[in-house]
C-alpha cells in the first residue's frame, strides 16, 4: 500500500501530499491567518519547504494529505507521531479558503482524518492540543468528542479514543449529506 | 428582513445578545461564530423550521440574511 494512501469520506478527499502542492501549501502555512494558530510560527522558506517534505518521504510516523473539497484543494490534513504499536497519533489539520473555515467542512476533514486514523491504520488513541487562547479550536475539539487530559502553561491537551469519537460524530456527520 | 424567531435562532446558537444580530452579520466577523457554533445555528433551524438542509446550504449560510433566502426556498 502506497503511504499514505488516498481516502474519501464527507464529500471530502485526502490525497497525500506531492512536490506538486508544496508551495501552495507553503503559501498557506505561511499566512499568518493559518500561521497565527500553529505551535511553530516561524516563516517557512522554499528550501525549508522542500528539506522537510525530503525527509517526509522515508518516514512512516508522520503521514499528510491535501485535503480536497468540490475538486478544490483547501487545506492540509496531517498525522504525526504515529505509533502503530502503541495504536496513537496526533491529528492536525487546517483549512485555508475563509468560506469553508466556519461551517460543516472542517468537520468533514477532520471526520476523514479521524476515520483514517481509526479505520484504516486501526490506532485506538489520538492525541490534540490546542492553545487556551484558541477557544474555537477547543470547542471544535471537544465537540468531536476529545476529553482534556491536562493543561499546561498555556497548552491543553486532550485525547480522543474510538468510542468517544463516534458518539461525538454521530449528531453532526448527520448533516453531511453527499 | 430577518424574522424574530430566526434573530432568537441565531443569537442562541452563537451566544450573542439578539441586537447584534443584523443583516451585516456575516460568520468570520466575529469570533463566536465558530464551526461548533454554525452546526448548532443549522440544528436549531432545522428543527424550529422543521426542514431538512442540503449540506451546501449548510456551508452557504453565511449570514443570517442569507439563512432567511435558503429557509425561504424550502418553504416554498
Amino acid at each position: 500500500m502506497s503511504w499514505p494512501a488516498s481516502f474519501t469520506r464527507y464529500g471530502v478527499t485526502l490525497k497525500p501530499l506531492t512536490d506538486e502542492m508544496l508551495e501552495t501549501v507553503r503559501g498557506w502555512r505561511n499566512d499568518p491567518v493559518i500561521a497565527t494558530q500553529m505551535l511553530d510560527k516561524h516563516y517557512i522558506t522554499a528550501e525549508e519547504q522542500q528539506q522537510w517534505f525530503a525527509r517526509l518521504q522515508c518516514d512512516r510516523s508522520r503521514a499528510y494529505w491535501v485535503a480536497w473539497f468540490k475538486d478544490e484543494p483547501i487545506g492540509v490534513a496531517s498525522l504525526v507521531d504515529i505509533s502503530l504499536e502503541q495504536g496513537c497519533a496526533a491529528p492536525g489539520m487546517y483549512i485555508y479558503p475563509e468560506r469553508y473555515r466556519n461551517n460543516i467542512v472542517p468537520f468533514c476533514v477532520a471526520f476523514a482524518l479521524n476515520d483514517v486514523a481509526f479505520e484504516v491504520l486501526k490506532l485506538n488513541l489520538l492525541h490534540g492540543k490546542v492553545y487556551a487562547s484558541n477557544p474555537a479550536s477547543l470547542r471544535f475539539h471537544l465537540k468531536s468528542g476529545y476529553q482534556v487530559s491536562e493543561i499546561r502553561d498555556d497548552l491543553i491537551y486532550m485525547q480522543l479514543t474510538y468510542a468517544d469519537y463516534q458518539t461525538a460524530r454521530t449528531p453532526i456527520a448527520r448533516f453531511i449529506r453527499y | 428582513m430577518i424574522d424574530n424567531k430566526l434573530k432568537t435562532i441565531f443569537a442562541t446558537a452563537l451566544g450573542i445578545d439578539e441586537a447584534a444580530i443584523s443583516d451585516e452579520l456575516t460568520y468570520g466577523s466575529i469570533p463566536e461564530w465558530d464551526s461548533t457554533a454554525h452546526m448548532m445555528l443549522v440544528a436549531e433551524i432545522e428543527s424550529q423550521y422543521d426542514i431538512m438542509l442540503d449540506t451546501d446550504d449548510i456551508i452557504d449560510m453565511s449570514s443570517p440574511a442569507k439563512a432567511q433566502t435558503i429557509i425561504a426556498k424550502y418553504q416554498d
